[in-house]
């Protein structure tokens, strides 16, 4: 599905509100591994995404300013829902 | 709040798989009246090989009929498809009662970028539409040439019941398919108001991303 990257950050960083590794990340936001990779990146350059080590995997879990994003989103997406007119036959 | 929201997008997604459904009737109808006036006529011309010029007229026109339909039922059910999807999706999270904001935006992430990918085929399906209404038009104009040929020879009303019949059907499905790009347009006015909105959005999301991309 044609999502924009805000889209994609969100749904990567709700799901690694427990720690997830990269493989379930790529897989349960249905990115091919370059693009995860790319998106990843940034999030843990921002600091949204921090590694932590589980067992000897590493593995990636969303930070505390992750959670004002994700909030925000939240806002912002339930908010143009809400606001526009249903659609009806 | 989130009842509200959920309704909303219950009933969205209902209007939705009604108007994907009434898509279907019509492609479906649209495919029998193409087969209808394309096969008599193209085995009458394979077996007797004699070409009539009313009979090109038809088989274009069945054949054109044929063509559009089947792309039109293809169209719809790529759209029940995405319509069951978001729909099993809905259902599974009230079933396990884990409805909350975080689903219903998950789910309003899913509709807005399904929306996106498939504004092509909408767009599509209300030209597909408005020229099976074209079809159906020009499709009871003939059957009408027909009653009136029958009224002049003096023929009973009753042995013209089939061709009114048929005037009447391709009448009806001629404003269906008038109707369903009304339908269509409806939908693509709400989604469009939301996409404008999310890229409104996208300039707040970008701030508390740090900075653009």
């Amino acid at each position: 599905m044609k999502r924009t990257h805000y889209e994609i950050f969100w749904e990567i960083l709700t799901f690694c509100r427990t720690p997830r590794s990269f493989t379930s990340i790529i897989n349960r936001c249905n990115l091919n591994s370059k693009i995860g990779q790319t998106h990843l990146d940034f999030l843990k350059q921002r600091h949204f995404l921090v590694e932590v080590e589980n067992g000897g995997m590493t593995l990636l879990k969303s930070t505390a300013q992750a959670s004002e994003y994700i909030a925000l989103f939240n806002k912002t997406y339930r908010r143009l829902f809400d606001d526009t007119p249903e659609f009806r036959l | 709040m989130a009842t509200t929201t959920a309704q909303k997008l219950q009933h969205e997604l209902n209007s939705l798989l009604g108007l994907s459904i009434i898509n279907i009737v019509c492609s479906a109808l649209a495919l029998a009246f193409g087969a209808y006036f394309l096969m008599p006529n193209l085995i009458s011309l394979a077996t007797t090989l004699t070409i009539e010029l009313n009979q090109i007229g038809l088989i274009i026109l069945g054949g054109l009929a044929f063509a559009i339909a089947i792309r039109w039922l293809i169209s719809s059910a790529e759209m029940i498809e995405v319509n069951s999807t978001l729909t099993s999706s809905l259902s599974e999270h009230k079933k396990n009662n884990t409805l909350n904001d975080e689903a219903l935006t998950g789910l309003i992430v899913d509709m807005t970028a399904a929306y996106r990918e498939n504004k092509p085929t909408l767009k599509l399906m209300v030209t597909i539409s408005r020229i099976a209404g074209v079809c159906f038009g020009i499709a009871a104009v003939l059957a009408l040439g027909g009653v009136i040929a029958g009224a002049l020879t003096n023929a009973p009303l009753w042995a013209n019941a089939a061709q009114i019949s048929n005037v009447a059907i391709n009448l009806a499905m001629a404003a269906a398919c008038f109707i369903i790009p009304h339908f269509f347009g409806k939908y693509s006015t709400v989604w469009d108001q939301r996409l404008a909105q999310t890229a409104k959005a996208e300039v707040e999301l970008q701030k508390a991303l740090g900075e653009a991309q």
